[in-house]
């Protein structure tokens, strides 16, 4: 290879560090380009970071990806902005600047040391509640030792707690300072920007949004996670009861017209990972999953469909109509859900211990997207088009392949 | 003067102190390792520390540096990064004495500061014995092989010329475009199949590319930075070599054989004659000279012989009867199918498309399978529609049988010289999830359907995203041999293995063992290892029966941290 001009790259913007964003700004760091990766969270990774275990190969998430994030913070051509977002872009005369909102977190992530002497001080002081210690699950990030995290409704601000830090990482008074603005002008931007759940469920029909034990997919990963609450344990919400059935409702806002009109496409294999998972760990609990279409369509999906059928998971085809609770005395209400099966064209109505809502993933906005060049502008990821890991860490290398061919060519692909 | 190992222990501001007693670590180090010297310091991870530690008198420099201080998880990582940079060249080592040692036996300070006496012992131990081996830096030549001029391997071409690779492309036919070459329009976007080709062929005429048409690769050998690729051409044999490879060698299309009495009645065909008919139908702007047509999906897939969904038939399916239904609106389309398989935002558009166009559709199941009626000529399709409940029989003067992709026989051989495993269907894997494009082999590459079907435009997606990472390859190694742990996590790179030929047994079970191809029989029979290859994952040591390998970190410094604790292991 010829030795491409680098010494008057400007920097690539990557909006977002979730699996794309950071394959997007690796590539291109490889080839010597230098790039700021921007993410709203104060962690890489994004939301593959909150799953348990990744389909098909059921190999636990987090080591993969915390590895290309470690990857990525430490090289040298790349610049990782946590807990920023894109407020603007602006694009004339052929050039393009950014504006980026960085947020300073009470508890400078880079200073703290864990010790916990904040939260001690500040409930001795009678303050309950204003510093909590983030369990990993929640942080989404199960390598992070407890963080110490600030609630501004709560704190009253006495500085206790910075008195007491010994690396004076904790600063009460950074809650009520706005964010940075930071310029930065760029060569092209990258938008990774992945994507939403909404939680509670939209959709009315599957029972009220705080019912205890109904969730929502990433939701229930969450909460049955071997790094989750319960440490892989599969308990319900209510009372903390092992439950006897489970069901699953695919396409939960999903292929909907009041909500999202398209398949999210990551729900079907989420769902049948989910079920399986909970079918191994109680063997004895009925687990149902309700499908539209059942879309196994990668690569190794549809053995991986076929499993969980030999596994006793319950594969019903049919869109159940209603969610609703039995009152049943002294005990929990039980959950039931009225159904057709489609395939055999029967109406029946079964009761649940559990219920998760699958579906309904909305892709995140692309700010200021339109007001670039559209050869200058690349998107990738979950908000470009539904994607999965494997199909999201090809879309972030083709923006970077596509980035660079412009770059080192000034030409167009 | 003398050189001694230095081993620094963080108080953590003083908050380790209640569990750590700083007597009993001294006593335990000193009994062990007399030639140490510790020093405890409040905060390993401020700058300034390490700093203020002036060199203890009588040394000349640490024979090594131990920091005992938190997780790599939390600080750990900084607090190696510092001891770094204050003692360049030495290499410190990092133990953790806090998460792993004094929070977790908070309650127990005896126990944790004996365990810390043993966890300080073991990193010494280690530190002593490890041989830090040369990290392996590799010529790679700059050019790439790409094999397969279908789209995925049009777009890999295209991109790495743009990148200032040199390109080699080759394929068996004499016309590049692969299995797009019979199809005339393409979902989603139903953009001609030249309107997608054009472009790329645009992008390989490149003074850096060179097209090899009618070629057939025979076999590939070789190491990452130099593999050789030896054809046939013209019915002659020849070789070149190449730093990196990209395998685009597609996938093969199912024929119907004898299903549903194809082959016996005239008026059933494949969807892939359907695209040959349409393409000449569209070229005349001639109306079909059929009235009702039946497809019927899932023929040799999703069964128990053919365990896998294709991705691109219900596509396919539905963007014909679009097809169909724009050149007549009066001709009848029904899908007989087993559940559509329209994931994500355009391809669901597609399916909503067909729904307005009138198109039909009706689900059976694999166990009561559409029965195909006529005499000589087909007459209809007898189906029990799932949904409705209703057994029907719909007249037919055309069926349609959509056929999945299934892997080229030929993919197995050239999978298997280089490492590239194949899955239970027959298709290449990836590393997968986070590199599916990558082999495990570093420099070889896959994009399109010879990992699985997919369709065109994902194809050449996949085929620019394979450019990109050998770019990156060839770049790593561009400046007098790539050193491979820049393309690995940094600092993670635990030494390749070595085989001592005096103990090697020759029982070759390091050779069937590594995924990577590294360990091979030499001229005299012994294992060898490819230091191009090797990823010192440490498999060959585990198996091998005579210790004759060798892989610097795992077992050599695993050993002597295990023996410095064994006295106590019955404990």
């Amino acid at each position: 290879m010829e030795a491409p001009e680098k010494s008057n790259t400007l920097p690539v913007l990557v909006v977002g560090a979730g699996v794309a964003g950071l394959t997007a700004a690796l590539d291109l760091a490889r080839l010597g380009i230098p790039s700021h990766l921007i993410e709203r969270d104060g962690f890489l990774g994004g939301q593959v970071m909150r799953l348990d275990k990744l389909y098909p190969s059921d190999h636990c998430a987090f080591c993969p990806v915390w590895t290309e994030g470690a990857a990525c913070s430490s090289h040298p051509l790349v610049t990782v902005h946590p807990l920023t977002s894109l407020e603007e872009l602006e694009s004339a005369d052929g050039r393009i600047a950014a504006v980026l909102a960085e947020r300073t977190p009470a508890v400078d992530p880079d200073s703290c040391v864990f010790c916990g002497l904040c939260r001690q001080t500040c409930e001795s002081k009678g303050v309950a509640g204003a510093i909590t210690l983030r369990p990993p699950a929640l942080t989404w990030d199960p390598s992070a030792p407890p963080v110490p995290v600030l609630d501004p409704g709560l704190c009253s601000r006495c500085g206790a707690c910075e008195t007491v830090c010994p690396t004076k990482a904790i600063s009460p008074s950074r809650l009520d300072s706005p964010a940075k603005n930071v310029r930065l002008e760029v060569a092209d931007v990258i938008f990774a920007t992945g994507f939403t759940e909404r939680n509670p469920s939209p959709v009315a029909e599957y029972g009220q949004p705080d019912h205890p034990d109904i969730f929502t997919a990433l939701d229930f990963e969450t909460w049955t996670g071997e790094a989750g609450p319960n440490s892989g344990a599969v308990k319900r919400r209510s009372n903390g009861a092992t439950p006897r059935s489970i069901a699953f409702i695919q396409c939960a806002g999903a292929r909907d017209r009041r909500f999202l009109p398209y398949c999210s496409s990551v729900c079907c294999m989420h769902g049948l990972k989910q079920a399986r998972w909970i079918k191994r760990r109680l063997p004895e609990a009925s687990v149902a999953l309700f499908y539209t279409d059942l879309r196994a369509v990668g690569k190794g999906y549809e053995g991986y469909a076929r499993a969980a059928a030999e596994e006793g998971v319950l594969l019903v085809r049919g869109r159940p109509g209603i969610v609703f609770s039995l009152p049943q005395e002294g005990s929990t209400p039980v959950l039931a859900l009225r159904y057709e099966d489609t395939a055999t064209a029967k109406t029946l109505t079964a009761e649940f211990d559990m219920v998760v809502l699958n579906g309904g993933l909305a892709a995140c906005p692309l700010p200021g997207e339109s007001r670039l060049e559209p050869d200058r502008a690349q998107t990738c990821g979950f908000c470009r088009e539904p994607a999965d890991v494997a199909q999201a860490v090809v879309q972030g290398a083709r923006s970077a392949a596509l980035v660079a061919a412009r770059l080192s060519a000034g030409g167009k692909l | 003067m003398s050189r001694a190992p230095l081993v620094f222990i963080c108080t953590c501001h003083g908050t380790l102190s209640g569990a750590l007693d700083r007597k009993t670590l001294e006593k335990g180090i000193a009994e062990r390792f007399p030639d140490a010297r510790v020093e405890f310091v409040p905060s390993l991870c401020r700058s300034g520390d390490l700093d203020r530690v002036s060199a203890p008198a009588g040394l000349e420099g640490p024979s090594g540096v131990l920091v005992a201080a938190c997780s790599p998880f939390s600080r750990g990582k900084a607090v190696l990064d510092l001891a770094g940079k204050r003692f360049p060249g030495v290499g410190p080592e990092l133990v953790d004495l806090r998460e792993g040692c004094a929070w977790v036996h908070s309650t127990d300070p005896e126990a944790a500061s004996a365990k810390a006496v043993d966890l300080v012992s073991m990193g010494l131990a280690a530190m002593k014995v490890r041989k830090r081996s040369p990290r392996p830096r590799i010529e790679v030549e700059q050019s790439v092989l790409v094999v397969g001029a279908g789209p995925a391997g049009l777009a890999a071409t295209g991109a790495l010329a743009r990148l200032g690779a040199r390109v080699t492309l080759v394929d068996r036919l004499a016309r590049p475009g692969g299995l797009l070459n019979q199809i005339g329009k393409l979902f989603p976007h139903n953009t001609s199949s030249e309107e997608l080709l054009g472009p790329l062929l645009q992008e390989i005429a490149h003074p850096a590319v060179d097209f090899l048409p009618k070629t057939q690769i025979t076999r590939i050998q070789g190491d990452p930075g130099r593999f050789e690729a030896h054809f046939i051409r013209d019915g002659q044999d020849v070789s070149l070599s190449a730093g990196a490879l990209i395998l685009a060698c597609g996938a093969l299309p199912v024929l119907p054989e004898n299903r549903y009495r194809s082959g016996e009645l005239s008026g059933v065909i494949s969807q892939l004659e359907l695209e040959t008919r349409l393409k000449k139908l569209e070229a005349a702007s001639a109306p079909p000279d059929f009235g009702k047509a039946v497809f019927i999906q899932c023929l040799a897939a999703r069964e128990d012989d053919h365990p896998y969904c294709s991705t691109i038939c219900c596509p396919t399916a539905l963007k014909n009867a679009i097809r169909l239904k724009s050149l007549a609106a009066d001709v009848e389309v029904t899908i007989l199918h087993r559940g559509i398989m329209t994931p994500g935002k355009v391809l669901e558009e597609l399916y909503r498309k067909a729904m307005a166009a009138g198109v039909r559709f009706a689900a059976y199941s694999p166990e009561a399978p559409p029965e195909v009626r006529g005499n000589g000529r087909l007459s209809s399709v007898a189906v029990h529609d799932a949904l409705s409940g209703r057994s029907m029989e719909i007249p037919a003067d055309l069926l349609v049988l959509s056929t999945p992709l299934k892997p080229r026989p030929d993919t197995s051989a050239l999978a298997a010289g280089l490492n590239v495993r194949l899955d239970n269907i027959g298709f290449a894997c990836g590393c997968e999830p986070m590199r599916p494009l990558a082999a495990p082999v570093q420099g070889v590459f896959l994009c399109g359907a010879v990992r699985w079907p997919v369709y065109a435009e994902h194809a050449v997606d996949q085929g620019r995203a394979a450019a990109v990472k050998a770019a990156g390859f060839l770049e790593a190694g561009r400046a007098g041999g790539a050193d491979l742990t820049s393309l690995a996590l940094p600092g993670s790179w635990p030494g390749a293995a070595s085989v001592d030929p005096q103990s090697c047994s020759r029982c070759g079970q390091c050779i069937a063992l590594c995924p990577y191809g590294a360990c091979r029989r030499g001229d005299d029979g012994t294992a060898r290892v490819s230091g191009a290859r090797c990823r010192g994952c440490g498999l060959c040591a585990s198996v091998c029966p005579s210790g004759a390998v060798r892989v610097p970190e795992n077992n050599v410094a695993l050993r002597a941290m295990l023996r410095e604790i064994a006295p106590r292991m019955d404990r």
